[in-house]
């Protein structure tokens, strides 16, 4: 088991920059998760802390080790692939014995560590089975036990489920939990599923454009978006745009577009608002609230444009002041129609202010508002 | 260095850059924030980091070079090098010189002086009064009638016109691509649009003829179409169907001989372009009201065309470097006036002596056939090639065939293939007459197997088949291992330079033969340290050099049919296994040659058979000493000396095809992929 320090890493292909200075440090057993749009570099990182890939700029640490000039075949690292790549012309145990044989195991402890990590991945009498006669989440296990089996200082995932179908795409995600935990390893994982992320992950590092967003445990990357691709890529939120009127303490009061104030927090201590700034409020569409709640909060009378029935819960479009438009989604039972008037309620707390200045993204956020409220 | 000192020295750069490591922490936090807030600073950082590019890219090639791939990179670079570029540089060096001086003297003897080699020498008197009189007369100097009808004998005689060696070459290359372009475009498109009965077989058969060499063919149709060759005695004097006698000399000959040949070539690599158009493209077509000849021209053929131009030029290139058709044909004074038979008469090769006119002509043929390649450059890549193999995934249009399709198509591809398989019955009949037997008859009197016997038994013959055998298998050995490692290096590093070597590779297919040949024997000859290659005092000293140039010239099958492999084999194969701890050396044994073996084995299989079947460098190269002549060259001389000459040439013909047909059919078998790999597009 070993910590890694990523430290500036930079990488780029020609003109296009994929991993832009970034640096993260990965503790211990922990199993970290780069999410971000396909493109944004991550997997890049990955192929850089395998070894496939060599930065332009900056060095990976395995503890205090600089690995940055090994090849991949002395990291001892185990990767498992997006399409597994498993040996087609190796029956399954030669291909998780594969590691083992070039570690000159003797071949009775070969056979034994084989069969017991095939019984960790529920494979068990598996191992005389040729590639071809396998499904898709059972190649996705060989390829674990594969990786696992060599007891890598460090284990690589490469949307390793993004090809199985939905449902077992779920169960999977307990597998890997309970696999990573039994043994401890360090890993990180790639994905651009942000659900898969945040269900599975001790820490999440949002990438976009090559460069970190957010590192944050998942409860915190949900709850509290330091900027607004975070909050737009992990979950959705309805953005409404505004400048600061005050701020007292935790609380801060911006102008809407429709006249009334909205109340909310701030998610960054590196941040400090003046009167007159520019800023995005962001709140997600299950804090939208009917009743009125007794907690502080800001009440937003909006018109309703659209209702759509979704099992759980109505997602509504609402209209509010012309020119912004809000995505909630409210209880079920609710009867709602197009036209109707509604006083929408959200806590003070549930009410994000993120700064304008400096974010790359402002601009795409400008767009989004707008689009909504042209949709008609 | 030790990992302990390396990482301690990588340590001590950061140190350089960055004081110590506290600072570099708080600067780690800093680009965090940096990176959150902003694109000014995102400028500046970026501005920092071009400085020390050049040396990331060095280091990157220094990552990508490991031991393995280095000795893999350098293996392919001295073969190549020493037996490909140096020699033709040689050639290129040669022609601009006279007596160690640098001249244009032989270019201006070739175009302005002598007007066997090109005789626009006219344009230097262009005011004379004769141009305007007889201005074809002058400028084509044409002695020979084209056609010629002699009533006495009632013989029809075409042979074609003479425009001087270099015009010859040209023209004639030119007539052979558009009969063969003509006749495989059409066979291409009713193969590849139509169903009908019996389509699998006459697909097969179209590939026949690629199974006979031009040399060998030549061998037969000479035998068919001569004065009292069977097709006169038929159709003139027994049948009567015919009116005259029919005899088909000098160019028209050869451009007969190559265009029975080459519609193969044309058709495959027309039909594998109509069958990778998509389908809905031509559908869409339709659907907006385009139909029959007007959908076919407006998007079916522009759709086909880089594919079919890919065929027609490989064509030319192959038709104007061809030798054997000429040889066999070099009793017509006119055939002698070609460049690569007037180059083949200017060489010594026992005492590596090569006329500077030779070499002159061999930079003219050069450039011809690299002008022709270079349009046709992005087709022959690596990278295309592995493209077509793959592609096709949809099924291909097919319309069904009405009774006027087959007897339009019946009619078409029976009449070719009648036709086609003149040189197949010539040299099977050939083989088996009698000696004396095959005189003014349609066919042999008598049939006889000795011709076979004298094959394999005259130690002589037997001897040049061996040789061969030979030097064809440890050309393939050298294939195997120096076409692996190239096609490994284009499919899988990023080095610089890569397209380069992907040019290297390929270029092979269309460098002429007979300048290689000449560039072996300037270059080795010269080079005090090399010209034991081509002492024949020195024992298997020329067979080194027909080796090597069998390897070089007929290895891109083998680095095709290798690259295709590895583009089917996921790169995450190799890379799980580098991950696990396997070095390079054993991730290429134990992952790599396992997975792709099946396609370097087709590929090593097909170079194999076209080494067997290599005329121009072994006609040169044979030449040093009789000893150590490889087959194609026995059969160039016996032709021409013994009586009996074309029916041991002929049996010996037979046994290339049969060697051809096996290896078609097995490789065919073993990797079921298209037949395009046997033509190098």
């Amino acid at each position: 088991m070993v910590s890694i320090s990523i430290n500036e890493v930079t990488k780029t292909f020609g003109e296009v920059m994929a991993v832009d200075e970034i640096s993260i440090d990965i503790e211990e057993g922990e199993l970290f998760t780069l999410l971000g749009p396909s493109g944004c570099g991550k997997t890049t990182l990955l192929r850089v802390i395998a070894g496939f890939y060599h930065p332009d700029h900056g060095q990976i640490f395995f503890d205090e080790e600089d690995i940055t000039k090994l090849p991949p075949h002395k990291r001892d690292t185990g990767m498992v692939f997006q399409n597994y790549a498993i040996w087609p012309h190796m029956k399954v145990f030669d291909n998780v014995a594969f590691g083992l044989e070039i570690r000159k195991v003797p071949s009775a402890e070969v056979r034994k560590r084989v069969e017991a990590v095939l019984e960790a991945v529920r494979l068990g009498g598996f191992g005389e089975r040729t590639p071809y006669q396998l499904s898709g989440g059972q190649q996705q296990r060989v390829a674990l036990a594969r990786a696992l089996v060599i007891n890598p200082k460090v284990l690589l995932l490469d949307e390793p489920l993004s090809n199985l179908d939905a449902k077992l795409r779920v169960e999977m995600r307990h597998e890997l939990i309970r696999i990573q935990k039994e043994f401890g390893t360090t890993t990180v994982y790639v994905t651009h599923d942000q659900e898969e992320a945040l269900s599975i992950s001790d820490r999440v590092a949002v990438i976009n454009l090559g460069r970190v967003m957010q590192v944050d445990n998942p409860r915190d990357i949900y709850s509290d978006p330091h900027n607004l691709f975070v909050a737009d890529f992990i979950g959705s939120c309805t953005f409404i745009p505004g400048s600061i009127i005050s701020v007292d303490g935790g609380a801060i009061s911006i102008k809407t577009p429709w006249g009334l104030p909205l109340e909310g927090r701030c998610t960054r201590t590196d941040v400090t608002f003046n009167k007159g700034d520019e800023v995005f409020c962001a709140i997600r569409p299950e804090d939208f609230k009917v009743q009125t709640p007794s907690s502080p909060h800001n009440d937003i009378p909006t018109k309703i444009s659209s209702v759509v029935f979704t099992g759980r819960y109505n997602q509504v479009y609402a209209d509010v002041g012309g020119t912004q438009r809000v995505q909630a989604e409210l209880d079920a039972e609710s009867k709602l129609k197009r036209g109707d008037t509604l006083t929408l309620h959200v806590l003070h707390k549930d009410t994000i202010i993120l700064p304008v200045k400096d974010d790359l993204f402002a601009p795409r956020i400008q767009e989004i508002i707008l689009g909504g409220a042209a949709a008609d | 260095m030790t990992r302990s000192e390396a990482t301690s020295a990588s340590k001590s750069n950061q140190a350089d850059e960055k004081q110590n490591s506290n600072q570099n922490e708080e600067k780690r936090k800093k680009t965090t924030l940096e990176e959150v807030l902003g694109i000014g600073v995102a400028i500046k950082l970026r501005a920092s980091r071009t400085k020390s590019y050049f040396s990331s890219q060095a280091y990157q090639l220094y990552r990508e070079m490991d031991l393995f791939t280095g000795i893999q990179l350098i293996s392919v670079l001295v073969l190549f090098l020493l037996f490909l570029i140096l020699p033709i540089f040689q050639v290129m060096v040669t022609a601009f010189q006279v007596d160690g001086q640098w001249s244009l003297f032989w270019f201006n003897y070739i175009f302005f002086e002598d007007k066997t080699y090109f005789p626009l020498y006219i344009f230097q008197h262009l005011d004379s009064s004769i141009f305007h009189q007889h201005p074809i007369g002058l400028i084509l100097d044409v002695k020979e009638q084209p056609i010629i009808f002699d009533p006495d004998g009632l013989v029809l005689l075409v042979q074609g016109v003479d425009m001087g060696i270099i015009l010859n070459s040209i023209y004639v290359g030119l007539l052979t691509t558009l009969f063969s372009t003509l006749i495989g475009v059409s066979l291409a498109f009713i193969m590849a649009r139509y169903d009908f009965r019996g389509k699998t077989v006459l697909r097969t058969l179209l590939l026949v003829p690629l199974l006979v060499i031009p040399f060998v063919g030549a061998i037969g149709i000479k035998r068919f179409l001569s004065v009292d060759g069977s097709f006169n005695l038929l159709f003139h004097e027994t049948l009567g169907i015919w009116p005259t006698r029919f005899v088909l000399e000098g160019f028209a000959a050869v451009i007969f001989v190559q265009t029975l040949h080459f519609f193969s070539l044309t058709y495959l690599s027309a039909y594998s372009a109509f069958l990778n158009i998509d389908p809905t493209l031509e559908e869409s077509a339709e659907n907006l009201g385009a139909k029959g000849f007007g959908l076919f021209r407006k998007v079916t053929l522009p759709l086909a065309l880089p594919g079919i131009e890919a065929g027609a030029i490989l064509t030319f290139i192959l038709s104007v470097e061809d030798l054997g058709t000429l040889v066999v044909y070099s009793g017509s004074p006119q055939v002698r006036k070609t460049l690569t038979y007037a180059i083949f008469t200017n060489i010594i090769a026992p005492t590596g002596n090569v006329q500077g006119v030779a070499t002159a002509m061999g930079v003219i043929l050069l450039v011809i056939a690299m002008v022709g390649f270079f349009f046709i450059r992005r087709y022959m890549s690596l990278r295309h090639y592995a493209m077509l193999s793959k592609g096709g995934t949809w099924n291909p249009r097919l319309s069904p065939s009405k009774w006027f399709h087959y007897i339009i198509f019946y009619g078409f591809i029976i009449g070719i293939l009648t036709i086609a398989f003149i040189p197949h019955a010539g040299i099977i009949l050939l083989a088996f007459a009698a000696p004396g037997s095959w005189g003014r008859t349609v066919l042999p009197s008598h049939f006889t197997l000795a011709n076979f016997g004298i094959v394999f038994i005259d130690p002589d013959i037997l001897g040049s088949i061996i040789n061969s055998l030979v030097y064809s298998g440890i050309a393939a050995f050298i294939i195997i291992l120096i076409g692996t490692s190239a096609a490994y290096i284009v499919a899988r590093k990023n080095i610089p330079g890569k397209g380069l070597l992907d040019l290297l590779v390929t270029i092979p297919i269309a460098l002429p033969g007979i300048v290689i040949a000449i560039g072996y024997l300037l270059f080795f000859s010269r080079d005090p340290l090399f010209s034991q290659f081509l002492s024949p005092l020195i024992i298997g000293a020329p067979a080194v050099l027909i080796t090597m140039s069998y390897a070089v010239r007929k290895m891109p099958f083998t680095v095709r049919s290798t690259f295709a492999g590895l583009q089917q084999t996921h790169v995450e194969l190799e890379e799980a296994a580098s991950n696990l701890g396997a070095s390079r050396f054993r991730v290429f044994r134990k992952i790599v040659i396992p997975l792709i073996g099946i396609s370097v084995l087709a590929g090593a299989m097909m170079s194999f058979v076209y080494c067997m079947s290599e005329v121009s460098t072994s006609l040169v190269l044979g030449d040093i000493a009789a000893e150590y002549g490889p087959m194609t060259w026995k059969m160039y001389v016996i032709y021409n000396s013994l009586a009996m000459g074309p029916s041991l040439a002929a049996v010996m013909g037979i046994f290339l095809m049969i060697l051809q047909i096996m290896v078609m059919a097995t490789t065919n078998v073993i990797t079921k992929r298209r037949s395009s790999a046997l033509i190098g597009l």
